[in-house]
């Protein structure tokens, strides 16, 4: 089979969607390691399009996916990339909600939940701390990445107008410090 | 004429998902849970089971919510909807974007767009700590107990990474046998 083949870029995405669990963040590595395996990006395109993701609405599992298969092959590729991303996920949820529908008002199904739940919400403290880990380079990531969580939270800001101000900073730092 | 209604607002949480699927969970928490499309308990249920379930975690939800509403038409619907505005965007931002994405300027931008998501990840963890039902209603041990087994996992997690599938079957026999 054609390693850029259209057919590779849904089984390698399809395979990926299927086989990992907790979430986009917890994805990341793996379709980076794939991707990178067999030579569809490199570290630094990866490293780019893990930024622009970032102000890509949407889910970043499904965003990644559409920019490597687009540059894999074009428009065509990154849909169908996509498309492998979105099918296991699909199925497997349905299947799941066909089959379990009767059991989500027992009280033991309830009780394994609640333990499932508390896992889940440490799965999701660690998204977020690998993530800060690995973005947070700098002393004023701290402060601003700090400030902004604190206005998130006693509600002075939401998550759309915490990235326009980005905007406006980001922009404003670049002015400030263009040789003249 | 409901299905309809859910597909649009998962569109426009996948408009307003900036950061990942993470912040959608508070998205779909404010338009979908507290409009009374569906139960926070049933919503926290789902959360679980998207977790425990391959793929990205909103995709997961969507289909489940989409599938609880009108089954595989519900699930398919629901789902597209979401992904469309993500489709369309990067197409209008992420492409353009990575082609000047060596310019200073946008790497500035993308400096402080990093920085913010880890607030706004952040943000996203803590809603849905805070709203949950299953912190209500319990005593100081049970609360102390259920503080400790999120901190076990984590220290499990970051110990074994490659298994987390392990550590929800753990979580599943804690809760079986103390919930």
């Amino acid at each position: 089979m054609n390693k850029r083949s259209l057919l590779s870029l849904f089984i390698t995405f399809f395979s990926l969607g299927l086989g990992t669990f907790g979430g986009g963040l917890a994805m990341l590595p793996f379709i980076k390691k794939q991707t990178i395996d067999k030579g569809w990006i490199n570290d630094q395109e990866w490293s780019q399009f893990l930024a622009v993701i970032q102000i890509t609405p949407g889910a970043l599992a499904i965003n990644i996916s559409h920019l490597i298969g687009y540059k894999v092959r074009g428009w065509i590729g990154g849909l169908v990339s996509v498309l492998g991303m979105v099918l296991p996920s699909l199925i497997v949820i349905s299947l799941f909600a066909l089959l379990f529908q009767n059991w989500l008002n027992d009280p033991t199904f309830q009780s394994i939940m609640h333990g499932v739940y508390l896992v889940v919400i440490a799965f999701l403290i660690k998204a977020l701390i690998d993530f800060v880990r690995s973005s947070y380079r700098h002393p004023i990531a701290w402060i601003y990445g700090t400030l902004t969580a604190v206005f998130l939270v006693v509600g002075l800001m939401n998550p759309t107008l915490i990235i326009m101000v980005s905007l406006v900073l980001g922009s404003l730092e670049w002015w400030i410090k263009k040789p003249r | 004429m409901n299905l309809f209604l859910l597909a649009f607002l998962f569109f426009i949480v996948g408009v307003f998902t900036l950061g990942g699927g993470l912040v959608s969970i508070a998205l779909i928490d404010q338009w979908i849970v507290q409009t009374g499309f569906i139960s926070r308990v049933l919503f926290e249920t789902m959360i679980s089971i998207a977790e425990s379930t391959p793929g990205p975690i909103a995709i997961n939800l969507a289909t489940y919510i989409g599938f609880n509403e009108a089954s595989w038409l519900g699930a398919i619907l629901v789902t597209f909807s979401f992904v469309l505005p993500s489709i369309l965007a990067t197409w209008v931002i992420a492409l353009p974007l990575l082609r000047h994405a060596h310019r200073p300027v946008i790497q500035s931008i993308l400096k402080y767009i990093t920085w913010s998501v880890g607030a706004i990840i952040f943000y996203a963890v803590y809603t849905l700590i805070r709203s949950s039902t299953i912190f209500l209603n319990l005593d100081l041990f049970s609360l102390l107990f259920s503080v400790g087994v999120i901190g076990l996992t984590l220290v499990l997690a970051y110990r074994f990474p490659k298994h987390p599938l392990w550590l929800i079957a753990l979580g599943g026999v804690i809760g079986f046998f103390y919930f």
